[in-house]
């Protein structure tokens, strides 16, 4: 299978980068195809520029002439049947490094498209049949959960409608990793490990 | 009272700068003191770098000197103000970049002597939420609101119990014009009443 591992973290020592490398072997060990963007050490910018936003729906081909450095990210999104997201949740979120690249790279003729008669969005992204995210919480379950969870449903839903209506969900989660020392956190790792075998 | 305006989109002359401007003058008859952040202008970098992240690990609260005067604002400020797009039902990237970055131990949330997270935002009385959507109410019903949630739950958690008033704006590119324009006087109406 053809996997992308996209990945957000300042530290490739922490403990996501840990389960980055983790997710990297355990893919490597199954033989899948896998390809990865480190948006931090790619020095991604997630920002949205005005010219971006004004062009929003119109034509793939001459916007990724204009801004080449999208195009990598386009082409692997294109390329993947199976999507693995690896970051830490800040403020119930993606990092925003990684809600730029949603923001930046799901557009017109990537992610939907608006044919001519219709009026709602058709889905591009049905290649994409297996949808995994690996990511850690500081705060507790029952903390995230009267949050509300918003980074969840953000994969699970708003980006997973754009993908085929099959694609299956994995949730790889670490709650409460505040009040879990850092050199008892191999524990963690070989859960994530063991998650993602099942998954793929 | 002081109200803080925090503003997150590319574009000057988009229908979300009539929202803040129709926002800050409801806040300014009704006599408040506003700041106005606009994000997009001020080239704000969203990504927290690597030493930010070990400060922010260790050294509880250090402030960087770019970000000091929005830390400042948010920490005078009695009213908070939040007008974006929702894009993949979330903020955008700078507007959720520079809640990571400001939003710290000791000007968000404080820790207690036995570890335990208490409020530090307690001086924002109200929330408000502004925000236009592509699709219809009943697509974000379903997706879930996630922008809204992180404000208005992730946030309010840190200011204590400040009440939320959110204004929302669906299918956008649907919108008649004098239904943009009567949202836009509603703005002006609820900030007026603050």
């Amino acid at each position: 299978m053809n996997v992308l591992v996209v990945y957000a973290h300042p530290e490739p020592e922490s403990t996501v980068g840990r389960l980055r490398n983790a997710v990297l072997e355990e893919l490597a060990s199954l033989n899948h195809e896998v390809r990865q963007h480190d948006l931090y050490a790619e020095g991604f910018n997630p920002v949205m520029s005005a010219f971006e936003r004004k062009n929003h729906s119109t034509s793939l081909a001459p916007k990724l002439d204009l801004i080449p450095e999208l195009r990598p990210y386009v082409e692997n999104l294109l390329w993947c049947e199976a999507l693995v997201l690896v970051y830490p949740t800040w403020w119930s979120g993606q990092p925003a490094i990684m809600k730029g690249w949603i923001d930046r790279v799901f557009v017109n003729e990537v992610a939907w498209t608006l044919p001519e008669d219709a009026n709602r969005l058709k889905p591009m992204l049905t290649h994409i049949r297996r949808l995994v995210v690996v990511t850690t919480h500081g705060s507790s379950k029952f903390v995230n959960a009267m949050e509300g969870e918003s980074g969840k449903r953000t994969v699970f839903r708003s980006l997973r409608f754009m993908m085929h209506w099959r694609t299956r969900c994995t949730w790889i989660a670490f709650y409460g990793l505040d009040h879990i020392a850092v050199e008892k956190r191999d524990e963690v790792i070989a859960r994530a490990r063991r998650r993602l075998r099942k998954a793929l | 009272m002081r109200a803080l305006v925090i503003y997150s989109h590319p574009v000057d002359d988009s229908f979300c700068a009539a929202m803040r401007d129709a926002a800050v003058n409801g806040l300014t008859s009704a006599g408040h003191h506003v700041d106005v952040i606009d994000l997009a202008a001020e080239n704000f970098d969203p990504v927290m770098s690597r030493d930010e992240w070990h400060k922010y690990l260790e050294s509880h609260g250090e402030i960087s000197p770019s970000l000091e005067r929005h830390v400042a604002l948010v920490k005078a400020a009695d009213l908070l103000v939040f007008a974006y797009p929702t894009w993949w039902s979330g903020l955008p990237a700078q507007l959720k970049g520079w809640l990571e970055r400001i939003m710290i131990e000791n000007v968000a949330y404080r820790f207690t002597k036995t570890n335990r997270v208490r409020p530090a935002l307690t001086n924002v009385k109200k929330i408000y939420i502004l925000s236009t959507f592509g699709s219809p109410h009943w697509y974000i019903a379903f997706i879930h609101n996630n922008g809204k949630r992180i404000l208005s739950r992730a946030i309010r958690l840190s200011t204590g119990r400040a009440r939320v008033t959110s204004h929302f704006l669906y299918s956008m590119d649907t919108q008649r014009n004098e239904h943009r324009v009567n949202f836009l006087k509603k703005i002006t109406d609820s900030m007026a009443k603050s």
